[in-house]
């Protein structure tokens, strides 16, 4: 989280994955993009790392987020799927870039953090691992993805 | 010694390497006899700059260092200008020092300068001493692992502050950047082109849209006729005409604006395509820049060889593209040393025969016919082909039988064997027989030939044919799996289509003939892991590959032609990809991966030695859940291996992490049935890590054994209590006291 927020105040970015509600810091986004064809790569490619996509030019990894934080409860396969959401999102870490596919992208919201909660216990175990919480917002809850093991764990997907 | 600041240090290493270029360069003009007195002032100028850095650095030893060399050079200025061959010796001699310097880690400047502190004060001194005999050859100077003293590479593309630096002024003035930074350009200028391709079918569109326009124009217009029978009342005329007005305002807009959209359209194409070509371009460098540091070690060369030789570079602009370049540096050496080891008499030698005694060596490159020539030619004794004839019937090569029948070609090609050598002793320089294979293997790396040729008695040539880019390739562009794929059309030897009934089945495997050829028949499919067997059609696309001993045809889904494609390389973030050597995308932007020959041959023989039958059912091995997975935790790099190898081998699945979080991490998203952990380690050691293990709901049965140095009874029970399982102390560890207690907490590798 930067330090540069307001005391308590997070600016995310809100996003759907299916009947999810997903947010993650705003500084990671770089760019909505409309979807691209994704290249499977040879014996590499899975259900979590679909490919390579073209972003400006230079081929970046894919991969299926709904997929990697239920890493758990899906059989591992060699399939691929050819998604085709309505976006892309691409995020940037440490001058690198990773691409997504997503259903829809909401906007940027100033969220107060007093008022992020623990996951109820009710949700599966899997997705808890990469939650660092949920909100409340008015017409939806929210997922806050941790960043930090979520940047840790891409690395190693696609290495 | 002040703690040196990082940023500045690299600033100062920027700025010593620039000068010594100056240093190096001049030095050895005026050695070749170069009179221009302002050449003088440069070098003074160039000490004088070395010195005032060394002064904010605060390095006194090199401060003393670059003052003595500027009053050296300044003395020569007084007098009838004149540096003498020892004079010059000296100051070579501190350029490497300095040289060296600026190849240095900041972690590793304290050491070297203690390491070097006495050979710097003795060169300073020496030169004080305006006492140029002293045998200043003899000053060692100590390097660390990666400095030389000799030839530096010229850094392509280096890292500094932000990324970006530069050294002089004026528009020739080199500036660096990232290769990073470069490949995003690239790819950026790449994609503005491939969206700008949507521009002229889109104006074309519009030119439709106009004509429908048009179309209604004419309509309105019949429609207008027809009722000039009616009489129609005023509102309805006053509606036809506003209608009419209203068309003719239209098609006028659309007009002026599609043409305008044209001219764009025109502009931006051609600002698109400019934009690409010069950042394409940006990563052609000048010859000079490669070849910095050869004219010095030519004359050092010369000199400890006894003879006499300097270097003539022509060509100096010629562009080559950087990555060549950078592996140009080790072959061009190879090269030039051979020509001063073989080539070059002895002075005596070559003025018994009537030549000067000082020998020129050239090196040139320039383009001629789409390619990137290269020559080192030496006016030396040329080659002495009987001689080599029998040096390799004695290296028991050949026969002598067959020597006497070998032509004068391929006589050379024994050159370039590794190993051959035609030095009876091994010197410092040549002998090893290992420099002329490094040619060879650069130059068939980037596709290109060599050839030598001589005259006896007045010289050789050694001439190398280089493409003018690497990253530009002929592809064959194909489609394989719904995919697209590019094969380099260099390594092709034929591309067929068959009909499937001349498939032929011997022993399982498939072949079809060619030429009275059995070929071997081979899915791409299969080779690179898919699944889905290809549809036999009535018709195949074959490519067929030569791996220098077998023909292998591969079958593709369908041919798509000959395509030119920008390469890039693989994210680094992928590792190795087998069967695949790097990417590309076509006009549309759309992803092609360029398949790996040499990986795909290695694929294919992995492929053919598997049983036939097997292969139709060869899937890649799922890992069950039921192998048990073990994470390993421990900072000792030693340590992890040691316990990796030992589970593995019994067939668990072990992964690693390196310290205290980077375990928690894993742990998190790795599904394991047992942790493995030291206690001593950063970012939270291993007493931490149980215990925030063992809060979390998830992962409080999740066993944990410890395995530490650690051994007194209080450490023990701190484990313990935390929740660990076992806790092993190192000292005492044997393999079976570890497996033993995996075994114990979550018995076999595989099954319950």
């Amino acid at each position: 989280m930067s330090p540069k927020q307001e005391q308590g105040h997070l600016s995310v970015v809100v996003f759907r994955l299916g009947q999810e509600w997903l947010a993650l810091n705003t500084k990671f986004f770089k760019q909505v993009i409309h979807s691209k064809l994704i290249h499977r790569l040879p014996r590499r490619s899975n259900a979590v790392f679909l490919g390579l996509v073209n972003f400006n030019g230079r081929l970046q990894p894919c991969i299926n987020l709904h997929a990697l934080m239920e890493i758990e409860c899906i059989s591992r396969t060699d399939q691929a799927a050819k998604l085709y959401l309505g976006r892309m999102i691409i995020l940037e870490e440490a001058k690198e870039y990773w691409v997504f596919p997503v259903d829809e992208v909401d906007r940027i919201y100033q969220w107060n953090l007093a008022h992020l909660k623990n996951m109820p216990a009710n949700f599966s175990a899997c997705r808890s691992h990469y939650s660092q919480g949920v909100y409340a917002m008015p017409d939806k809850n929210v997922t806050l993805i941790d960043d930090e093991l979520l940047f840790f764990s891409l690395n190693r997907i696609v290495a | 010694m002040n703690l040196l600041d990082p940023v500045m240090f690299d600033l100062f290493k920027t700025e010593i390497e620039t000068q010594c270029a100056v240093l190096n360069q001049g030095l050895i003009d005026i050695e070749q006899g170069e009179r221009n007195p302002t050449l003088l002032s440069s070098l003074m100028r160039a000490a004088h700059s070395v010195k005032g850095a060394a002064r904010v650095m605060t390095l006194e030893l090199i401060v003393h260092l670059a003052h003595a060399m500027e009053d050296s050079i300044v003395a020569a200025q007084k007098d009838p200008p004149t540096l003498t061959s020892g004079r010059i010796d000296q100051l070579l001699r501190g350029v490497d020092f300095l040289k060296c310097m600026s190849t240095l880690g900041l972690s590793e400047v304290p050491f070297w300068l203690s390491q070097n502190e006495s050979s710097i004060k003795d060169l300073t001194a020496h030169m004080r001493l305006n006492d140029p005999s002293s045998a200043t050859s003899s000053i060692p100077i100590v390097a660390t692992e990666k400095s030389s003293a000799s030839i530096q590479e010229p850094q392509t593309s280096s890292v500094t502050r932000n990324g970006d630096s530069h050294s002089a002024t004026g528009p020739d003035r080199v500036l660096r950047m990232t290769a990073h930074h470069l490949n995003r350009l690239v790819g950026l200028a790449g994609e503005l082109l491939v969206e700008s391709r949507w521009l002229s079918p889109f104006a074309g569109a519009l030119q439709r849209f106009k004509k429908h326009q048009d179309q209604l124009s004419i309509l309105v217009d019949k429609l207008r006729e027809n009722l000039r029978s009616i009489q129609l009342n005023e509102e309805t005329q006053h509606h036809m005409m506003n209608l009419q007005h209203e068309l003719i305002g239209v098609r006028h807009e659309l007009v002026t604006h599609l043409s305008e959209l044209d001219q764009f359209i025109g502009r931006h194409e051609s600002l698109s395509d400019h934009l690409y070509r010069e950042i394409l371009n940006s990563r052609m460098r000048p010859f000079s820049d490669g070849v910095e540091g050869f004219s010095r070690m030519v004359r050092d060369l010369a000199k400890e060889t006894g003879k006499r030789a300097h270097l003539v570079i022509e060509g100096k602009s010629t562009l080559v593209d950087r990555d060549i370049l950078e592996k140009l540096e080790a072959p061009l050496g190879h090269l030039l040393r051979n020509a001063l080891d073989h080539g070059i008499e002895k002075p005596e030698e070559r003025e018994a025969v009537g030549k000067a005694p000082e020998g020129v060596i050239t090196l040139k490159a320039y383009h001629s016919g789409g390619v990137l020539a290269i020559t080192v030619s030496d006016d030396g004794r040329g080659i002495d082909v009987d001689h080599l004839r029998k040096l390799i019937v004695d290296k028991k090569l050949v026969t002598a039988e067959l020597a006497s029948h070998l032509s004068e070609k391929e006589i050379f090609d024994f050159l370039f064997l590794p190993g051959f050598s035609t030095t009876p002793k091994v010197t410092e320089i040549s002998g090893r027989g290992v420099g002329l294979n490094v040619v060879l293997n650069f130059v068939q790396d980037v596709g290109g030939q060599v050839h030598v040729s001589f005259i006896s008695g007045k010289g050789s040539q050694f001439y190398l044919q280089l493409p003018l880019t690497l990253s530009v390739m002929h592809a064959l562009l194909i489609e394989i799996a719904g995919e697209l794929y590019a094969l380099p059309l260099a390594r092709i030897q034929r591309i067929v289509c068959i009909d499937s009934n001349c498939i032929q089945n011997i022993k399982g495997r498939q072949y079809f003939q060619y030429n009275e050829q059995n070929i071997a028949l081979i899915s791409a499919h299969h080779l690179l892991g898919f699944d889905d067997s290809q549809t036999i059609d009535s018709q195949l696309s074959v490519v067929i590959l030569n791996d220098r001993l077998n023909d292998y045809a591969i079958i593709v889904d369908r041919l798509l032609g000959e395509k030119e494609l920008v390469v890039q390389e693989l994210d680094p973030r992928l590792g190795k990809v087998n069967n695949i050597i790097a990417g590309a995308l076509t006009e549309e932007g759309h992803p092609v991966l360029i398949i790996d020959i040499d990986d795909l041959f290695r694929s294919i023989d992995q492929f053919l030695s598997v049983e036939p039958i097997q292969n139709g059912v060869v899937h890649e091995q799922l890992i069950e859940h039921s192998v048990k997975r073990i994470l390993v935790i421990d900072d000792s790099i030693t340590v992890r291996e040691a316990e990796y190898r030992l589970l593995q081998k019994l067939g668990y699945e072990v992964d690693t992490a390196v310290n205290g979080v980077d375990g928690w991490n894993a742990v998190r998203i790795g599904h394991y049935n047992l942790i493995i952990t030291d206690v001593d380690m950063p970012r939270m050691n291993g007493i931490e890590l149980v215990k925030t293990i063992k809060k979390d709901e998830r992962f409080k049965n999740l066993p944990i054994i410890i395995v530490t140095y650690k051994e007194s009874e209080e450490d023990r029970m701190l484990g313990l209590d935390a929740g660990a399982d076992y806790y092993l102390t190192k000292s005492s560890f044997q393999d079976t006291t570890l497996l033993d207690a995996v075994r114990d907490v979550i018995g076999e590798p595989y099954g319950t």
